[in-house]
């Protein structure tokens, strides 16, 4: 299932959504997925607050979210896996208007491809606008697609 | 004595020739008194604009989602008391608030009283607007009446029983509404002051982040403490300087990028009606504003969420 979603995903199509083997099981892989991405996004707030951070950690940052951001539509969010089932916080809009929902995975994702292209050259001064873009593309799902439970 | 006086002082009017030059003089300094006031009005409305973003308006009063228009009717509130609609602000003189006068403006925001004298509903967050003062209120009104007028007729709230009952709003202002403006503290500095104002006036922090009681009152000693989950509705943080479990951890620099971005420190972003509050307001603060909030919040007697409430 997860290679044509993938391919799919990868020719920037949007794939319906997947039903759930394991519900509860699903939630704790994706929010581990989530929580992986916000690692990352630790190191790009350290940069942004003006710490030291290293050009190597900023690109392995921007890394890790481009390639869970490709991620996302491979089954992260399996239907029947809304508010209520585990510590869920996923509102069931998600799968209400799932184009919606895909077209915020695909600003992430073009987000992190551009993060990541800005992260190689070494630049460091460069990179304010890239990681301030992935920020917005997180928050804007946040804010319609996710409630603390 | 020049003709006017002798006129005032009740003797003979003048004469038309005479009075000519002060004709003149009017004719000029009418339309001269009228283009001041259209540009006084022009910079309210300039400063109004940075107190409507800074106040949060527009996210309720527009149904953004469904593509509704400008300021013309909000996306439903829910609330444990049933589905608020915020209606129409736009200057429409039917539909919205343009016959308003700035009287009325004012006793709206300082007392939740529409123009019709009916009370409002505390769903509008007059309890925080009362803190603000009449110039800044009169500024914000200057910027909405520049606003685009929308012909939309308001949707009436669905509410349970006693909770849509207006009449009852009275009474509860006397128990919960402590009416504005908001007094500067003189022990403290203006940096300090400015954050007050910006936390509980204008940014109105408090109606999500403190704890309300069942009659939807605002807990006074648990201020910015958080709202648990449990408690149904949204859960919001405590915004205290706990080191456990409010943001007592939290440099400036942290604060900023959250109130710029919503990045938190763990690298999480924050979700739902704070991603709109960062959106919409705080990323549009100064800087100066920002850093005057964060001065604020630290100075506040640090308080642990959803613990028992202290004897006041
Ligand atoms: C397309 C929508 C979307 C995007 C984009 C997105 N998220 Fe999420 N995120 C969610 C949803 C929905 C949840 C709730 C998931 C759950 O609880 O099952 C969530 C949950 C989280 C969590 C909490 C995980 C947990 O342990 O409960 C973190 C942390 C997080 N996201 C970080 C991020 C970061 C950082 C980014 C950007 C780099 C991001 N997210 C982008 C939708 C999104
Ligand atoms: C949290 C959501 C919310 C915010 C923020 C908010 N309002 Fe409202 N507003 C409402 C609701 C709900 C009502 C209707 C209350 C009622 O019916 O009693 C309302 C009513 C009003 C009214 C009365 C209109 C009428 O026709 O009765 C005015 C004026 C108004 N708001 C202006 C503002 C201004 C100005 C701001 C920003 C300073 C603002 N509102 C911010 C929710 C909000
Ligand atoms: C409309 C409701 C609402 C208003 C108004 C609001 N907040 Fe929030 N705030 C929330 C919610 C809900 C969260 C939790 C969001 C999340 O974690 O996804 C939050 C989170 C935060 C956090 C993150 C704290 C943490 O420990 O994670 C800070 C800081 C914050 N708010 C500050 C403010 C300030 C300052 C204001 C006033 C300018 C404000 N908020 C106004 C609802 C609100």
């Amino acid at each position: 299932m997860a290679l044509p979603v993938m391919l799919a995903f990868g020719l920037g199509l949007w794939p319906g959504p997947v039903p759930a083997g394991d519900p509860t099981r699903a939630v704790a892989e994706r929010q581990a997925e989530m929580d992986r991405m916000a690692e990352a996004m630790r190191v790009l707030g350290r940069f942004l607050k003006g710490e030291a951070v290293t050009a190597a950690e900023i690109a392995a940052g921007a890394g890790a979210i481009h390639r869970i951001a490709a991620g996302l539509a491979a089954g992260l969010f399996p239907e029947g896996t809304a508010i209520g089932v585990g510590n869920s916080a996923a509102r069931p809009e998600i799968w209400q208007e799932w184009d919606l929902f895909g077209q915020y995975a695909t600003d992430l994702r073009a987000a992190a491809v551009r993060l990541a292209a800005v992260a190689a050259t070494g630049d460091v001064r460069a990179l304010r606008e890239p990681v301030v873009a992935v920020v917005r593309a997180c928050g804007a799902c946040h804010e319609l697609f996710r409630k603390k439970p | 004595m020049n003709p006017i006086g002798r006129f005032l002082s009740g003797g003979r009017p003048p004469a038309l020739p005479a009075l000519l030059p002060v004709l003149l003089l009017l004719a000029l300094l009418v339309p001269a008194a009228a283009a001041l006031r259209a540009q006084s009005q022009a910079e309210r409305a300039l400063r109004g604009q940075y107190l409507f973003d800074a106040a949060g308006c527009f996210g309720c009063h527009t149904d953004e989602v469904h593509g509704g228009q400008r300021l013309a009717g909000g996306r439903a509130l829910e609330t444990p008391f049933g589905t608020f609609y915020p209606p129409n602000i736009t200057p429409d003189p039917i539909y919205g608030i343009g016959n308003w006068s700035d009287a009325d403006f004012i006793r709206a925001l300082r007392h939740g009283v529409r123009a019709d004298g009916s009370p409002l509903f505390p769903a509008f967050p007059y309890t925080s607007y009362t803190l603000m003062d009449d110039g800044d209120i009169l500024d914000l009104k200057a910027y909405l009446m520049a606003q685009k007028p929308v012909a939309q007729p308001n949707r009436p709230h669905e509410l349970k029983d006693p909770f849509g009952w207006r009449v009852l709003m009275p009474a509860w202002n006397l128990m919960y509404l402590h009416v504005g403006p908001l007094d500067t503290n003189p022990r403290q500095s203006a940096q300090w002051n400015r954050g007050q104002y910006l936390v509980r006036a204008l940014g109105h922090c408090g109606e999500c982040h403190t704890p309300r009681d069942w009659l939807g009152g605002l807990d006074p000693h648990r201020a910015l403490a958080g709202i648990p989950a449990a408690d149904g509705g949204e859960a919001a943080p405590n915004l205290t300087p706990d080191p456990d479990t409010g943001l007592g951890r939290w440099s400036e620099a942290d604060l900023l990028l959250l109130l710029e971005m919503g990045l938190k420190p763990d690298g999480d972003v924050v979700g739902g009606s704070m991603a709109e509050v960062v959106r919409n307001t705080t990323s549009q603060l100064t800087l100066a504003d920002r850093k005057a909030i964060f001065a604020y919040l630290r100075s506040l007697p640090p308080l642990t969420a959803a613990g028992p409430t202290p004897p006041p």
